[in-house]
């Protein structure tokens, strides 16, 4: 994770070699390439001497994305809920956001032990790889996190010292594992490990005076006067607490009132019978050589910087701290024999930047730490959210909240578009900004549906979303992919939700037709049962009355179905097609040996037969002369059209006489 | 264990799932500290958990477990849609066209495949298609699916007993089996009951749920049977709504409660409490209902006491005062996908956010 790393993404491409390459930005985070020549405004207007030799490639490169990792998917679930209570909390108190924090760097911790579990349990050596860079990663944002953390997002405490040391304490644990370690096993003859002045430097350094004191105690020469010295220096040395009452100018006065007396001390050689004591006095009284000594030994610049802080302005706040940040690094990089920055690491110069309140810098390089934009994405929505974030070219730049509002935006988005995580992207879209609200909509009907059942979970997130055209949408996917199955009893089912009328239309049609082909009527369980949803379309509701029919007829029961049929007849909702299948229903009930239909009704069916059955069935035949070569399926009821209007008018006519003798027949 | 105290513990568990099931203990009084997830999001996977406690959480505070994958199974399929317990070590799961026998040794705590049913759903264009759900009763598994075939399905023979063909038109959303009748509820709404003893092979009757609006559809979701009055059927649907069957009189639902706002996703008795019923919903709502026993008994004009003899549940418009509803969890905002329920006070639900909920002494 240096700055100097640059991800390096190799592309074999046989044109590209020859001509070069030109990329674009598909995405954010996708750069589309393919082969081009470079063209000046001396090239001629000509194809080029590549075009039509080889293949063209677009290749698109992205970043690794890594969120979907089976360890890292629980954070991104974890923080995403931390995310949206934080943006869904009523009282902004310091407490909630210094909590929030601290319950998103719980979840990373909770993360990092989890990755570290996974390395010693799996034996894969990919995986291992993996993981390590990834405990890399999150290390750093814990790091970087813990320290926004009490820099700028606990408000209460003034004074950065003991936070700092706290910080170090954690992130070197070293010195006080070590102690630990001695203490409990409480040895006389402590001094003879290696590693005991070791741990007594390192805890100095980390300001933890108590614990140095309980070691030196275990010394075998703890009872000689050096050392009682020394006891007696540390017990006195005073403490600034911000809480404590004291001034800061009279704390001043103390501390060099001791200091120089320590010095003086020093100086007199008191302690000169032991050197390691003699050395951490001096590292105490801020002694330029031991510090130097001390910088050489270190791993990275922060390390002893709180230590230092500590013992040379424990009373810094956090506007000065930048102007000492500097200092100290100037002076540790001489030791090191570093020049300028250019050797130090990212993770270095992050901290860096977060110590001298530099958040343009800070934002920026941390958007490249290679974790998706996870941690930007977070700590800048809090940061926003308690007011701590300043970048420092206001006027010039995007607002902050336009910042918080394009991260949000982005991770939203990169997160519905990548497989499982898009019900995840969701909550961040909804919190973005207008647009984030249309991205939500436009991306969730790009959701794939693979079956009933996630159409039916997709319906059912846009309706707690209120987002009603997707499940519109959704539906017509389905009526879509219903059909290709030939599956029509869903199909019809599916239209009806979508309550589109075309759809249901069309759906409707096919039932109507195979009943016209075959005399049989599709998906009787379901037209039995479609209720008040059959208003939804006209069309739905003359086949659910067509069906109905039927079942009158089947059930014998004629007066009802003639009835039925001739108002079906007069409704003006009946597709052309089916006017020959229609009409020729009428047969068996005009030709009944009980007279049924009346002579009005009788009237209505020869106008009917008259007006549309005829039109309709010229016009088909004279569509069928202009292709006759090619005859597809043949209208059952179309192939003998002419004889069904001769049996038509026949029955229409013998019913009629019928009807009107018994109607005309006075009964005494 | 023993005060009275509400505990919720939550875990992130990296994944969506879709099936939650405790696996009882042997020693019968026992809390189980096992239970069975399906999942699918790359791969269909179906783990055994085993409840740890929490090294670092004090008594008192949350989280006093954490559940850790102990065994997994990957399956092959579109979506894991079921899983039942069957028995002790047996357990079903359905995955894509599929139903899956697994095995479970106590012993070594390890799951193993047992057996597969191969494409038991399919459509005669494309093949396979997804089998929906499924229930157990004894050891028969039925199977319902989006072709509208229902599959009976032994686990001791291994073989498929009876298989019903075209039962219905739309995709079947719910199945409750129950010796040897069967109830299904398909996506409009509609639920059919099967007698298996007859050699009928259609519907014995067929009834539509209530809504607040008939223009709309609402699909069941869940059917679930009353554990000692079999005859009383719950049906959850998309509406959020609950209704009330008595099946000796289906013609018309007994009671219709409104419920949920949206979606339930899973009804689930009380084992052994019959007085107590659990909902979940599509918004992260996960409800109790209790049915007050005490008011069974009214005094009548005379000054008798009478004992109401009738199910709560069955009483129409009245059994809103009978039952009482608590809420356990709510404000998830994702989809609890399924609950289970342990004999004794353990509730266990699993949610969209990825999170696994486990309730202590939650009645």
């Amino acid at each position: 994770m240096s700055s100097n790393d640059v991800a390096v993404c190799h592309i074999y491409d046989k044109l590209s070699s020859k001509t070069g390459f030109i990329g674009k930005f598909v995405t954010n985070e996708e750069i589309s390439l393919h082969g081009f020549q470079p063209v000046f405004y001396s090239t001629k207007d000509a194809p080029t001497k590549y075009a039509n030799t080889d293949e063209i490639n677009v290749i698109h490169v992205s970043e690794n994305f890594i969120l979907d990792d089976e360890i890292l998917r629980s954070l991104v679930a974890e923080s995403c809920n931390i995310f949206y209570n934080l943006q869904s909390i009523k009282t902004k108190s310091n407490d909630v956001f210094l909590q929030t924090s601290r319950v998103y760097r719980s979840a990373i911790r909770a993360t990092l032990n989890k990755l570290q579990e996974a390395i010693i349990d799996d034996c894969g050596e990919n995986d291992i790889k993996k993981y390590e860079s990834f405990i890399t990663i999150f290390y750093s944002i814990e790091c970087l996190w813990h320290l926004c953390e009490f820099l700028l997002i606990d408000r209460s405490t003034m004074s950065v010292v003991p936070n700092l040391l706290e910080w170090t304490k954690f992130h070197f644990p070293s010195p006080s594992q070590s102690a630990a370690e001695m203490l409990i096993n409480k040895d006389r003859d402590l001094e003879f490990r290696e590693s005991y002045w070791e741990t007594v430097r390192g805890l100095i350094l980390q300001g933890q005076i108590d614990i140095v004191r309980a070691l030196l105690r275990f010394h075998s020469s703890s009872e000689t006067m050096t050392f009682q010295l020394a006891e007696k220096e540390l017990q006195t040395m005073p403490v600034f607490n911000s809480h404590g009452g004291l001034s800061i100018q009279k704390f001043r006065s103390q501390w060099s009132f001791w200091s120089s007396a320590l010095e003086t001390k020093l100086d007199s050689g008191l302690f000169s019978t032991e050197i390691e004591l003699e050395n951490i006095m001096k590292l105490i009284v801020g002694d330029k050589q031991a510090w130097m000594q001390v910088c050489q030994d270190s791993k990275c610049w922060y390390e002893y910087f709180a230590g230092f802080l500590f013992f040379t302005q424990p009373a810094v706040r956090y506007f000065e701290l930048g102007t000492f940040a500097d200092s100290w690094l100037g002076r540790w990089s001489s030791t090191k024999g570093m020049r300028g920055y250019t050797e130090l690491k990212s993770l270095d110069l992050m901290v860096l930047a977060t110590l001298k309140n530099d958040m343009a810098e800070l934002i920026s390089s941390i958007q490249d730490m290679g974790d998706n934009k996870w941690f930007v994405v977070h700590i800048v929505d809090l940061l926003v959210h308690c007011d701590q974030l300043r970048i420092s070219d206001e006027s010039n730049g995007p607002s902050v909240v336009a910042l918080r509002e394009c991260l949000i935006f982005d991770y939203g988005t990169m997160l519905m578009s990548h497989g499982n995580l898009w019900e995840i992207g969701m909550d961040y879209l909804k919190f973005s900004s207008s647009e984030g609200l249309g991205a939500r909509e436009v991306l969730l009907q790009r959701v794939p549906i693979k079956n009933d059942i996630q159409a039916m979970k997709i319906i059912e997130i846009a309706r707690i979303n209120g987002i009603t055209s997707v499940e519109q949408e959704v539906c017509r996917v389905m009526v879509k992919r219903s059909l290709f199955l030939e599956n029509y009893g869903n199909a019809l089912e599916w239209a009806i939700r979508s309550r589109d009328n075309i759809y249901v239309t069309k759906v409707a049609n096919i039932f109507l037709n195979h009943y016209c082909n075959t005399g049989k009527m599709m998906h009787k369980d379901l037209l039995s049962n479609i209720g008040a949803k059959m208003f939804i379309a006209p069309r739905l509701l003359f086949l659910i009355k067509y069906f109905d029919f039927h079942q009158f007829y089947r059930a014998r029961a004629f007066s009802q179905a003639a009835e039925l049929l001739v108002n079906l007849l007069d409704s003006k909702i009946i597709p052309e097609f089916f006017w020959p299948s229609l009409l020729a229903d009428t047969i068996p009930l005009l030709e009944h040996n009980e007279p049924i239909i009346p002579t009005k009704e009788t009237y209505i069916i020869m106008h009917h037969l008259e007006s549309d059955l005829i039109p309709y069935l010229a016009k088909t035949k004279k569509e069928r002369e202009n292709k006759k070569e090619q005859e597809g399926e043949l209208n059952l009821m179309n192939a003998c059209s002419d004889d069904l209007v001769q049996l038509l008018r026949l029955a229409c006519a013998r019913n009629l006489s019928r009807a009107m003798i018994i109607e005309n027949t006075l009964v005494r | 264990m023993n005060d009275s105290l509400v505990k919720i513990n939550s875990s992130f568990v990296s994944e969506r799932i879709n099936k939650i099931r405790f696996i009882e203990e042997e020693q019968q009084q026992l809390e189980p500290t096992n239970f069975l997830t399906a999942s699918s999001e790359i791969k269909n996977n179906v783990k055994l958990w085993k409840l740890e406690r929490n090294k670092y959480a004090d008594e008192f505070i949350e989280n006093e477990f954490t559940p850790k994958v102990i065994s997994k199974l990957t399956l092959d399929g579109e979506e894991t849609t079921g899983l039942e317990i069957i028995d002790h070590n047996n357990f079903a799961v359905s995955c894509g066209s599929s139903v899956f026998l697994i095995y479970i040794n106590r012993d070594a705590n390890i799951i193993r495949q047992n057996f597969k049913f191969s494409d038991i759903h399919s459509f005669k264009t494309t093949g396979s298609t997804l089998c929906t759900g499924i229930s157990v009763s004894g050891e028969n598994i039925s199977t319902i699916g989006e072709d509208g075939r229902i599959n009976i399905l032994s686990a001791n023979s291994q073989k498929i007993v009876t298989t019903l063909e075209n039962t219905d038109s739309v995709t079947q959303t719910a199945v409750c089996f129950n010796y040897k009748q069967l109830i299904t509820g398909n996506r409009m709404g509609i639920l059919k009951t099967f007698d298996l003893r007859c050699t009928k092979r259609d519907p014995s009757s067929v009834f539509e749920i209530s809504s607040q609006d008939q223009k709309k559809c609402y699909g069941v979701t869940s059917i679930i049977h009353h554990p000692t009055q079999n005859h009383i059927i719950l049906c959850g649907s998309e509406e959020g709504s609950i209704t009330v069957y008595d099946l000796r009189n289906p013609s018309f639902p007994a009671s219709y409660l409104c419920s949920h706002n949206y979606a339930i996703t899973e009804l689930m008795f009380h084992p052994t409490q019959p007085d107590k019923l659990f909902s979940a919903s599509a918004n992260g709502e996960l409800w109790k209902w209790t049915q007050n026993m005490m008011q069974n008994i009214t005094q009548d004009y005379d000054g008798n006491n009478q004992v109401d003899s009738i199910n709560s549940w069955l009483n129409g418009e009245r059994a809103k005062n009978k039952i009482s509803i608590t809420t356990m969890l709510s404000g998830l905002r994702k989809s609890i996908t399924s609950i289970d329920c342990s004999k004794q006070s353990r509730l266990i639900c699993s949610s969209n956010n990825e999170a696994v909920y486990i309730i202590d002494n939650s009645f």
